[in-house]
């Protein structure tokens, strides 16, 4: 891990002493100056990621000391120490990019802690640059980004499998990533020069579906006026996506398994058989060994589908991603619209981390974007978020395995939790809850946190 | 093609923050709202009047849901609704296999019902292969405003 590097700039050598001794101990490597001269000085020959000042000095003060370092090392975050009676200058450094301030005199936990913090975000700013230059520096090359160790996994994945030729499946919820994900295994292959093609075979009646896959001869049927190529034969040495392979009817299941093995088609209405090239990943948010047993999707051509499959977590699943997204969301909106947006405050982090987001990445995504076209602010605040993130807690029940909880037992934990808020009150909890003190002991009797 | 989000209830009553949430959600997933009304009833030969039983839970249903239907649209979100009257659990799989796929179910009835084992929600994720979202107002939201929303569920109940 990197050492996160601290300078304490104070014409007082005892605070000096006690910041150094203090951030020592808890392990930042630390170096300290006496002016805010020699502190620009000290930045411009080596990296910080944290300048602690004091905000009254003789000649460079440490709001000018701060317009410097926000203009030569716009990277640095800048910490301030104030006395009770320069509070309101404090206040309006804050405004003018300084991280946070500190009033003396100084409590060690919360100013270790707000270091931290203040390092945590450079950190985040810098990797979000890092992946916006690699996203820049080739346009078209599309990125899954996430840092969770979920997420970690699966681009590893991606790009071991990428390598090697053959059949993709990807599952995981609606807005999740599943044809981002197809077009970056594309994108890293040896087929990244040639067509990706994608189709929705949930969206199409089955005659059209072949149409589309298959192509068809001139005069297969009314209204084929010329021959036209499918996509199965247009994608050849390159990609095909089929989105919503659950959706597809069963005779196209057996058309498309023969493709497949065969390594040809035939277009409606033809007889010869043109030879493919192709390698088709395919996505799904349903639970396809479900539908094997139900009889909904040919067993055979389940393995020829999921030679490898590529599992992406729901974002709830991975919160250590929404800083990341979202101001990765956040910095590409504000360039589109011109706008001015740099980050999130505390309690707008807070509630995007604490959501549930059904509608995973995509809802995300779309959140942000609103956020940032509506905030009067230079970052973005609880009120610019939905109202329902704040106001409203979403449980569920869902079919992801088997250890699912049932609607009852999530009531139950529901309950609990409610109790253990209010001190284990029953009546006020069953005020909370909605319901009266003897439907509560109802719903407690059954189980076993009874008291 | 839009996504769909179901609005599920059993009862006239829809609660207030389901409807808010399924609002916010389909408008941020640009998905289109579809309000489906399960009203327990079984047919006996024993009852007499039961066609006119029917009939009477139909109307009281379609006046029940015509405020929040009004909400939804107001809010610029397209709704379709559904009252289907009979064995609640049968009614919902008829439903779902006629309708395609959805992206995901907001409980909106009674948040106590649902807690009973009898209840025929229990158990409901090994046939319906969709998540069912149960939205609460969190509990530091509260002070003064829960009061008034539950007095005003009894009344709807007691009509
Ligand atoms: N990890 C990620 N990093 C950046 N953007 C992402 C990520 N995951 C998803 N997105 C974005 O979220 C949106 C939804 O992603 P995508 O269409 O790939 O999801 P999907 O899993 O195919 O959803 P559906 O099942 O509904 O088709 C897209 O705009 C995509 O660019
Ligand atoms: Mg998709």
């Amino acid at each position: 891990m990197v050492q996160n590097r601290i300078l304490i700039v104070d014409d007082e050598a005892v605070t000096r002493k006690n910041l150094t001794r203090l951030f020592e101990r808890e392990g930042f490597s630390v170096s300290s100056v006496s002016t805010g001269f020699e502190a620009l000085e000290r930045l411009r020959d080596s990296p910080y990621d944290l300048v602690i000042t004091d905000l009254v000095m003789e000649d460079l003060d440490g709001l000018e000391l701060l317009l410097n370092i926000k203009t030569r090392f716009p990277n640095i975050e800048v910490i301030l120490i104030t006395g009770y009676a320069s509070i309101p200058t404090a206040i309006s450094a804050v405004k003018k990019g300084a991280y946070h301030y500190l009033e003396k005199p100084i409590r060690p936990e919360e100013t270790v802690h707000l270091a931290r913090q203040a390092i945590e975000k450079k950190r985040l700013r810098e990797q979000v640059e890092q992946l916006e230059a690699l996203v820049e520096k080739d346009l078209n090359a599309p990125t899954l980004i996430g840092q969770s160790s979920g997420m970690v996994e699966v681009l590893k994945l991606i790009k071991q499998v990428a390598q090697v030729n053959c059949n993709v499946l990807i599952t995981g919820e609606s807005g999740t990533g599943k044809e981002l994900a197809a077009s970056m295994i594309h994108s890293f292959s040896q087929r990244r020069n040639n067509n990706f093609l994608a189709i929705n075979c949930g969206g199409f009646a089955e005659e059209l579906l072949a149409n589309e896959l298959f192509g068809h001869e001139k005069d297969a049927f009314t209204g084929a006026s010329s021959a036209r190529t499918g996509l199965l034969e247009t994608a050849s040495s390159g990609t095909l996506f089929l989105d919503e392979i659950g959706d597809m009817p069963s005779s196209m299941q057996a058309k498309l398994l023969r493709a497949i093995q065969e390594q040809e088609i035939i277009r409606v209405g033809g007889t010869h058989p043109v030879p493919i090239d192709v390698r088709i990943i395919s996505a799904t948010n349903q639970d396809l060994k479900k539908s094997l047993n139900s009889g909904g999707f040919r067993q055979d051509l389940f393995y020829r589908l999921n030679v490898v499959s590529v599992e992406i977590p729901p974002l709830r699943e991975r919160k250590d991603d929404i800083p990341l997204l979202a101001n990765y969301f956040l910095n590409r909106t504000a360039k589109r619209f011109h706008r001015e947006v740099i980050g999130f405050s505390d309690g707008a982090m807070e509630a995007l981390k604490n959501y549930y987001f059904p509608g995973n990445v995509r809802e995300l995504e779309n959140i942000i974007e609103h956020a940032v076209a509506l905030t009067s602010d230079t970052t973005i605040q609880l009120k610019d978020l939905p109202p329902d993130l704040s106001e409203l807690d979403i449980f569920s029940f869902d079919q992801s395995g088997n250890d699912v909880m049932t609607l009852k037992a999530l009531e139950q934990n529901y309950i609990q939790w409610v109790l253990n808020r209010v001190g284990r009150n029953k009546t006020r909890a069953a005020r909370l809850l909605g319901i009266d003190r003897s439907s509560l002991w109802r719903h407690l009797k059954g189980s076993e946190f009874e008291d | 093609m839009s996504l769909k989000i179901m609005i599920l209830s059993d009862s006239f009553h829809l609660r207030t923050e389901a409807i808010r949430y399924s609002i916010a959600l389909a408008k941020r997933l640009d998905a289109v709202l579809v309000l489906l009304i399960l009203l327990p009833f079984e047919l006996t030969k024993k009852t007499p009047g039961s066609v006119n039983t029917v009939l009477k839970l139909q109307t009281r249903a379609a006046d029940a849901i015509r405020q929040p239907i009004s909400d939804m649209e107001r809010s610029g979100v397209p709704v379709e609704s559904t009252i289907r009257i009979g064995n609640p659990r049968s009614e919902l799989l008829k439903f779902l296999a006629e309708s395609g796929k959805f992206h995901s179910i907001v409980w909106g009835g009674g948040s106590d019902s649902i807690n009973e084992k009898s209840h025929w929600t229990s158990n409901l994720e090994a046939d319906v292969k969709y998540s069912v979202l149960v939205p609460f107002i969190k509990p530091e939201q509260e002070s003064g405003r829960r009061s008034g929303r539950f007095s005003q569920q009894r009344r709807v109940r007691k009509e």
